[in-house]
């Protein structure tokens, strides 16, 4: 067949291809998307429902394409993760907008908050698996953030848009340091998620370019044994990627999926008897403080190297409310993992468990 | 020869075929390893359609997307090529057909089956991941009511169970809901139809199909206890063409294999 | 019951070394009785997996269900008194247990959607069908070396039996794709899950196939090359569809 009527027919192809392509400003942030357009910006969260923001005074399009359309900004929210209720507090708009949360004013640490609950501003509506819905109901949210799909009928029954904030796969580190580029549309922060996202980017760069020549690299495991059970972070999850960017060697990198990732025993423990430093889930408020506790609450774990001659270390509570601080976090583990590099931990959101 | 005979030979050659076989296997290799690398552009296939997924994640990545393009046209010349070349050689079979037996002839045509089979399965997959009504996180508990996407239809969860195992050696599997059943109503102007949809076991009402993706309590023991189904539905008229697909592949597939690996020679093509 | 599953493979995978000793000693006898009591552990192994995870299927399980498959080939081969395809089969049969015993993939816990009898189905098939293709070329390999040291040209008879075992490989691909397309209609909806890169290895692996199937059309092809596109053939299977079902190297339980 003659070259150029090959030539002549595929680039027709491609043409009927690419014509179907409006290119906008489209952005994915691990299983989470953004895209601007001309009068609105669609997101996608973590399962994949879509929204309309369309700024308030504007009209929305007749043809939404499915998605749910919220007027931005968001003035009422009610979020149950506190790693969004950090992005408030960073974003310095928590007092304004931040009406309903599922945890206690004793199980946080955030000042602001407490103090706002005491008002009567930010109202517990219940455990995230006790929701009081008459009382979710009466504090008027514009939208709720949960990672909680099981509550997206009864919500939709108020008239109440539901956006998940977790997603089948676990964040990878740039889709965690993107994350905040997620939430901001609903407030009209982009700027400040901006700022952010730069700012974790650096430090980012700042750490690999500081643990390039390291020699000696601790291994490393991030998970939990639960009555039998073994959840891990996966390979792919950030915590991961963050341990082998800081001079870290990642036991569990044949491991991918999910976050909070069932494994089975065995697989575990091989990890358990190469590491020399491990992160739990648990933070202090469940009690374990020291690794013999640790050991006592679960003897599957006694005899794991961390355990026996390494270092465990449990996030406190102001680790998981301060993502919007998450290069304080990349530090504090990179200077967990290389002392020497980075100076000695401060442990602001690390305990070290004696 | 005339311009169109030349291009219809052309397009339709053996050779051609084989280069574009070997073609489609090396861009499958390539996205293997491409996905390997980046899993997480590729999974929001599972929910978007084709066109969407190349104009957001395939061009924010043209990296690791780049075959995915390629591909398409490939597959499109491969269908063409497919479609020509099978149906000349079709024709030509059918044209002796006075001279062999049933047998014998449904022998010859096996592999043209295979190849009729597999422009259906092409086209399905195109017709599924490019039209159709495509539902996900369809969440609902017993009594509540939801409209059925694309239609006036209302469908409620009636009834739901769940199938614990009573597992003797594998403790893990000890009280895990292995099973979910449930009863589907739909309510269509003044009719109600009942249908029961399970784990795997999809129900059909009226061209849709009501998949169990995911239930809640997981476990007999399970907190909390507040019993959900999410369903996905879909309407999608790439499925029948797709099922007709397999069903026309394994029957060409039976029909050469048979004859072959019991050493019958009656085929002159090969 | 766990550690039986592993310490019968890896007990199998044991007998599989003085088999090659036998072997190479010329003690036939020895050999076989060796053999088939590794063949037979391993078929233990598999069929306790199996009844282990019922009625879920066991994730990453199918290198060990390819070792299976391919050391019944190896027994087929010998009943059909062809020594010498029963040998290189035999040997990739030693290789590919070895691989599997040294990095086991089965580290998940099964999830409930595996509940299903076409996911068994995708499983096996698959599984049979890649142990085909390997065989395929672990012969043509045999014949393509045989043929360089003898000097001999590759006999037609060795092409059939590879062709033959390609075309039962490509069939059992076929219809183990479609019971997973099955699975994958009934229990999400869609024929096609995009969350691991085994399914584009095994289309690519399907393509592979389907244009060696395809080549005597396209003109004279020599033995050799077709020797050669075999053996590359089993090399992509191994790449693309055996390897992303394994695992780190871990040296079983009992070895450490």
């Amino acid at each position: 067949m003659p070259k150029k009527q090959v030539i002549l027919f595929i680039a027709v192809i491609y043409a009927i291809l690419f014509s179907a392509c409006d290119m906008g400003n489209f952005e994915s942030i691990g299983s989470f998307t953004v895209k601007k357009q001309k009068s609105c910006t669609v997101v996608s969260d973590g399962i994949g429902r879509k929204f309309m923001l369309v700024p308030r005074g504007e009209k929305a399009p007749e043809n939404t394409g499915g998605a749910t359309v919220i007027y931005t900004p968001v003035k009422r929210v009610i979020a149950f993760s506190t790693c969004d209720v950090s992005f408030l507090v960073g974003f310095g708009i928590l007092q304004e907008v931040l009406v309903g949360v599922t945890r206690e004013k004793k199980d946080w640490t955030n000042e602001s908050i407490r103090k706002a609950m005491d008002e009567g501003k930010i109202v517990f509506i219940g455990d995230s698996t006790l929701i009081n819905y008459e009382l979710l109901k009466s504090v008027k949210p514009d939208i709720v953030f949960t990672w909680n799909a099981a509550i997206i009928p009864l919500l939709e029954d108020l008239n109440i848009p539901a956006v998940i904030t977790n997603a089948q796969t676990a964040m990878g580190l740039e889709a965690q340091i993107k994350y905040v580029k997620f939430v901001a549309p609903f407030f009209h922060k982009e700027r400040e998620a901006g700022v952010f996202s730069n700012k974790f980017l650096k430090t980012v760069e700042y750490i690999k370019s500081k643990t390039s020549d390291v020699q000696q690299r601790p291994s490393v495991i991030w998970g939990d044994v639960y009555n039998k059970r073994v959840l891990v972070e996966p390979n792919n999850a950030w915590v991961a990627q963050l341990v082998k960017l800081s001079g870290g060697k990642y036991e569990l990198d044949d491991v991918e999926g999910a976050s909070c990732l069932e494994i089975t025993i065995e697989r575990f423990f091989l990890a358990g008897r190469k590491a020399d430093i491990m992160f739990t889930y648990r933070s202090p408020k469940t009690g374990i403080n020291t690794k013999r506790q640790l050991a006592i609450d679960n003897p599957l774990m006694a005899s794991i190297r961390p355990m026996t001659s390494g270092q465990i270390y449990s996030p406190k509570e102001i680790y998981y409310e301060s993502y919007h601080r998450l290069d304080e976090i990349m530090l504090e583990i990179a200077s967990i993992l290389q002392p020497e590099v980075f100076g000695v931990p401060h442990y602001e959101f690390f305990q070290k468990l004696q | 020869m005339s311009m169109i005979s030349k291009m219809l030979h052309a397009l339709g050659s053996i050779r051609f075929a084989v280069y574009l076989l070997l073609c489609t296997a090396v861009l499958l290799f390539t996205g293997s390893v491409c996905q390997n690398i980046e899993p997480g552009i590729f999974v929001p296939l599972n929910s978007l359609m084709l066109f969407d997924w190349l104009r957001t994640f395939g061009l924010e990545n043209p990296s690791r997307t780049w075959w995915f393009f390629l591909l398409i046209t490939v597959l499109l010349l491969l269908g063409i090529n497919t479609f020509i070349c099978t149906a000349l050689r079709t024709a030509k079979i059918i044209g002796l057909r006075n001279h062999k037996s049933i047998m014998a002839m449904l022998f010859t045509l096996s592999p043209h089956i295979m190849h009729f089979a597999f422009l259906i399965l092409m086209t399905g997959y195109f017709v599924l991941y490019t039209c159709g009504i495509n539902s996900y996180n369809n969440i609902m508990k017993p009594g509540i009511q939801r409209h059925v996407p694309g239609s006036d239809i209302r469908m409620e969860l009636r009834e739901a169970s769940f199938y614990p195992v009573d597992h003797s050696v594998n403790e893990s599997l000890n009280d895990l809901h292995v099973d979910a059943k449930c009863t589907v109503v739909f309510f269509d102007d003044d009719k109600s139809d009942m249908r029961t949809a399970g784990l795997n076991r999809p129900c059909f009402y009226k061209g849709y199909s009501i998949h169990v993706a995911d239930f809640n309590p997981k476990k007999a023991k399970s907190m909390p206890k507040d019993v959900w189904i999410n369903f996905t539905i879909r309407k999608n008229a790439g499925i029948p063409l797709f099922i007709a697909g397999i069903i026309i592949f394994t029957v060409g597939v039976l029909l050469y294999v048979t004859p072959v690996l019991s050493k019958r020679k009656t085929n002159p093509d090969h | 019951m766990k550690g039986l599953i592993h310490n019968l493979f890896l007990l199998g995978c044991v007998l599989y070394m003085p088999t090659i000793v036998a072997a190479l000693a010329g003690w036939k006898t020895v050999r076989n009785v060796f053999y088939l009591t590794a063949a037979a552990l391993v078929f233990l192994s598999a069929v306790v997996r199996i009844y282990y995870n019922w009625p879920l299927l066991c994730l990453f399980q199918e290198p060990y269900l390819i070792s299976l498959f391919v050391a019944i080939i190896t027994l087929y081969l010998y009943a059909r008194k062809d020594e010498r395809s029963g040998v290189a089969v035999g040997i990739l049969s030693v290789a590919i247990s070895i691989f599997t015993l040294l990095f086991p993939g089965d580290i998940y816990t099964s999830f409930v959607k595996t509940n299903s009898l076409f996911a068994h189905l995708f499983s096996v098939l698959s599984s049979l069908a890649r142990a085909a293709y390997m065989c395929s070329a672990a012969l043509s390999l045999w014949m393509l070396i045989a043929g360089t040291f003898s000097g001999n040209e590759i006999k037609g008879s060795g092409q059939v039996l590879i062709k033959n075992m390609i075309i039962a490989g490509f069939a059992l691909h076929s219809v183990g794709m479609f019971f997973g397309a099955l699975w994958s209609y009934a229990g999400w909806g869609i024929p096609v899950q995009w969350e691991s890169h085994l399914f584009l290895g095994m289309a690519g692996v399907w393509f592979f196939y389907s244009f060696y199937l395809h080549l005597h059309l396209a003109g004279r092809v020599k033995r050799e090359s077709l020797s050669l596109a075999a053996s590359s053939g089993g090399i992509l299977v191994f790449i693309f569809t055996f390897l992303p079902d394994t695992g780190k190297l871990r040296l079983p339980e009992l070895m450490r």
